[in-house]
């Protein structure tokens, strides 16, 4: 149905024509075809979550495992395996993709657009991520869980030490996972410059699409080098390569390097993000704008860039020249910096707003107070001396749950309180909100202090038990007992989320009285997400613009959105995104088989391929009908461009 | 709702070409990506080099120039159809798409027979030592891509002779040789690695 002129004009639309475009796909085949950015992000969050309660319960193993010494609960092996399938479902398939899923939910209501700018591919990456996941406990459960630690260091990792094909599953885990975040990487970098709503230029991008955007761009640069890595591990393993392989030439520390040029930036791709929401839940209820908005983007553009050049301090034990150990020691305490402008600049919106201690704000203020300890026992260990000392201890055990936990998952546990109401329409409740939080908050601190102190007296990481002789048995005690604290404060607050998605009360379409445009939609947002797309003209649309003017002509009755330029945000053209369907869900299966089947017999990577070439074709095979009056009109004058 | 200020984009095309597709962007990425794969891949060659006084190792024969030289022009030759396919594309001149389309696919082919030549060649295996493995990787990798981007010309060029020409299609064609050119681009690099360097330094 074509709108009236003056429909168009005064910015009215036919609401049933949108709803009609933008239906998500019915019944469980729909399940496979759906493309539509809300309802990938919310899996990757939930399966997100479900990983990481995979996770809490290995470590939880692990704990019980360390709480006296020679405990037997869990033998040698089965603590390497799971130890190794901890730390490598927490970084993997938990961190990074929790962290996708809120950027593919939110950013593209955050710029003011209808979807990611690859919807397909969007979906795509998710199946991935699913079945690397599913792939790795396939693994676990078979008892061929890798057990070479999530680093899996060579020669350990190597065909000479670690027979069999535990660490295949997990460097061909790898290449699932790191697909499905480079393809996230690449649409949301695309969504964000080139989608947002007309107005939105570079100064007046919300702080979460800024960081998501920062991420983005190191994805694309550090995830290559792990793929490179355990692809050259897994030639090495499987048909006699020998890139890590001493006795012909190659070498070990090759492995150590690629890794770390890839795992700091990891880091940085999982803090960065949490920065972002950060910013959004400190600008909210300190009820004023962000103090420091360009010292901020600046500083985590600086992040970003100072996050590559740290790799070689988780090296420092191995022998680097010394000058090569300063200049990372120098680059490691500058990293510093711009996470210190960052913290004042949030302290200092906090002192001058009229802050309310709402949940979300008490889990950044949680943030803030483990996360510094985290920083500085960060700023110790940069310096190579003391980090020969503790090398290999509980006390970087403990540094890097402060900086992680702390820096990341706390962070995280306040966004998804603050943006619950939105993605569900329902809140959560307060009462126990603050009882998880405390639960949380007490048991990280109960678990991870000691093991500061458990380092110091040299108890080394990654042993299944130790000696009563050593008296690290107290220590040890109440770090597990501090665990299990801790895990129910997660288990709370999960149970919060899913019993506030059904009985919450209803939330209106900002509940927390927040700026930035998602806000001004209904909650849960309707599948096309605006019902116009607003025009931005600050920095705080929802605080100094309510009523903004809106973008009209756009075809309601296709899946049409509006391209804009990447400075200024100005109109450029209409695009037409693909609808539901069942090709990526397709491609996945395929490149699954062949990825799975390369772990046993290299000759399925080209099977694999060919097999993939249908569901490819598929994809790309035009849909639409074609159109002749283009080549008349449009194209045949060159008018298009 | 005001309508004062309202944008009205009804005027507007529902494509762009070049820099103004989301399309182009997403490929330029997917280019960034794979090049930091070969980055990678080069660093760690020098980073094993350094290890050695004679590279290559002398108890290997690094491969003859002619060959990978003449194939190196053939590949760079190739660019010319698909640039010119692509300008075609964009003043809608189908039978010019196709004849250039025909020309660069033939290129391709007749480059990557050649270069399963060049694999037999090799007097090395990828299990020889350090230095097979390197070379192997670096242009099995380079390889797959050219495979990959042919096939892929191959879907583009089939679309344009079973369908009409729409506007997206022509978008396919341009963004399809703009992969050709990464493929073309990134082999100067990794040519001057895997057959001159090694050449150099006897």
């Amino acid at each position: 149905m074509t709108p009236t002129q003056e429909a168009v004009e005064r910015g009215t639309v036919d609401l049933s024509a949108l709803d009609r475009s933008w239906a998500p796909p019915q019944g469980l085949l729909g399940w496979f075809r759906q493309v539509n950015h809300q309802n990938i992000g919310k899996r990757y969050i939930v399966t997100a979550f479900i990983f990481f309660i995979l996770g809490g319960i290995e470590a939880l193993l692990m704990r019980l495992q360390l709480a006296q010494p020679q405990n037997r609960l869990l033998n040698p092996d089965l603590y390497n395996q799971i130890f190794t399938t901890h730390g490598s479902t927490m970084m993997f398939l938990f961190a990074v993709p929790v962290m996708e899923g809120m950027g593919v939910y939110l950013v593209p209501m955050m710029v003011g657009t209808r979807n990611v700018a690859f919807p397909r591919l969007n979906a795509f990456g998710y199946y991935m991520y699913l079945f690397g996941g599913l792939f790795l406990y396939a693994g676990v459960f078979l008892h061929i869980g890798p057990d070479a630690g999530w680093f899996a260091y060579t020669p350990l990792s190597g065909p000479l030490y670690d027979p069999g094909k535990r660490t295949d599953f997990w460097a061909q885990m790898i290449t699932f996972t790191e697909m499905s975040a480079l393809v996230v990487a690449v649409e949301l970098i695309v969504t964000i410059m080139k989608m947002r709503a007309p107005g939105m230029s570079l100064n007046r991008i919300p702080m979460f699409v800024w960081a998501m955007f920062i991420q983005s761009f190191m994805v694309m640069f550090a995830m290559p080098a792990v793929m490179a890595c355990s692809g050259m591990l897994l030639f090495d393993r499987s048909v006699g390569t020998h890139f890590f392989n001493p006795a012909e030439g190659g070498d070990p520390m090759l492995w150590q390097h690629i890794f770390w040029f890839f795992g700091h930036p990891e880091v940085y791709i999982i803090f960065v993000p949490a920065l972002g929401m950060i910013s959004h839940i400190v600008e909210t209820f300190s009820r004023r704008p962000i103090l420091g908005y360009t010292a901020l983007v600046l500083s985590q553009i600086a992040t970003g860039f100072i996050g590559f050049g740290l790799w070689v301090h988780h090296m420092f034990a191995t022998g680097l020249p010394q000058l090569g150990e300063s200049f990372f020691t120098a680059a490691s305490m500058m990293i510093a910096i711009p996470t210190g402008v960052q913290i004042f600049c949030w302290i200092a919106t906090i002192w001058t707003g009229r802050p309310t201690l709402k949940i979300p704000l008490l889990y950044i203020a949680g943030f803030i107070a483990i996360f510094v300890i985290g920083g500085l026992s960060g700023v110790m260990i940069a310096s190579v001396p003391l980090d020969l000392q503790v090398h290999d201890t509980f006390f970087i055990v403990a540094h890097f749950h402060y900086v992680l936990i702390g820096g990341a998952v706390f962070p995280l546990l306040g966004g998804i309180y603050f943006w619950f109401p939105k993605m569900t329409g329902r809140m959560m409740n307060d009462a126990v909100g603050t009882l998880s939080f405390w639960l949380t908050f007490i048991g990280f601190n109960i678990t991870f202090f000691p093991m500061h102190i458990l380092g110091l007296h040299g108890m080394p990481r990654r042993v299944y038990t130790y000696l009563p002789q050593t008296g690290w048995g107290d220590l040890n005690l109440l770090a597990t007992c501090g665990a299990f604290i801790l895990a129910i404060g997660f288990i709370v607050f999960v149970l919060n989320a899913l019993s506030a998605s059904q009985n919450g009360p209803a939330a209106g379409s900002n509940p927390w009285g927040s700026s930035n445009i998602e806000w001004s939609t209904p909650s849960p947002p309707p599948h096309y997400n605006f019902a116009n797309i607003p025009v931005i003209r600050g920095r705080e649309p929802m605080w100094t613009d309510p009523e903004p003017p809106v973008v009209t002509g756009l075809d309601d009755s296709r899946r049409e959105v509006l391209v804009t330029n990447t400075l200024d945000a100005e109109p450029e053209h209409r695009y037409i995104l693909p609808g539901p369907t069942i090709w990526p869900f397709l491609l996945a299966v395929t490149t699954t088989i062949g990825f799975i089947g390369t772990v046993f017999q290299m000759w399925w990577g080209v099977w694999g391929a060919a097999l993939s070439f249908i569901p490819l074709v598929g994809w790309f095979w035009p849909r639409e009908r074609p159109r002749p009056d283009l080549l008349e009109s449009g194209c045949g004058s060159g008018g298009i461009e | 709702m005001t309508a004062e200020g309202n944008i009205n984009v009804a005027p507007l095309p529902t494509i762009g070409f070049g820099s103004r597709a989301p399309l182009w962007w997403g490929q330029v990425y997917m280019m960034c990506i794979e090049g930091t794969i070969f980055v990678i891949l080069v660093a760690s060659y020098f980073f094993v080099r350094i290890g050695f006084t004679h590279w290559p190792p002398p108890s290997v024969i690094p491969p003859a120039l002619g060959l990978p030289t003449f194939n190196i022009l053939l590949l760079l030759a190739s660019v010319i159809p698909m640039y010119l396919a692509g300008e075609a594309a964009l003043k809608g001149e189908r039978g010019k798409v196709i004849v250039n389309m025909m020309l660069n696919i033939v290129m391709a082919l007749g480059f990557l027979f050649i270069r399963l030549i060049e694999f037999n060649r090799f007097s090395f295996k990828w299990t020889t030592d350090i230095y097979g493995s390197f070379v192997w990787i670096i242009v099995g990798l380079h390889t797959m891509h050219a495979i990959a981007d042919t096939v892929q010309s191959m879907v583009v060029l089939l679309i344009v002779l079973l369908k009409r020409v729409d506007e997206k299609q022509l978008l396919g064609i341009k963004i399809d040789g703009l992969y050709w050119y990464f493929v073309v681009g990134t082999w100067v690099p990794l040519y001057l690695l895997v057959y001159v360097y090694p050449n150099l330094q006897k």
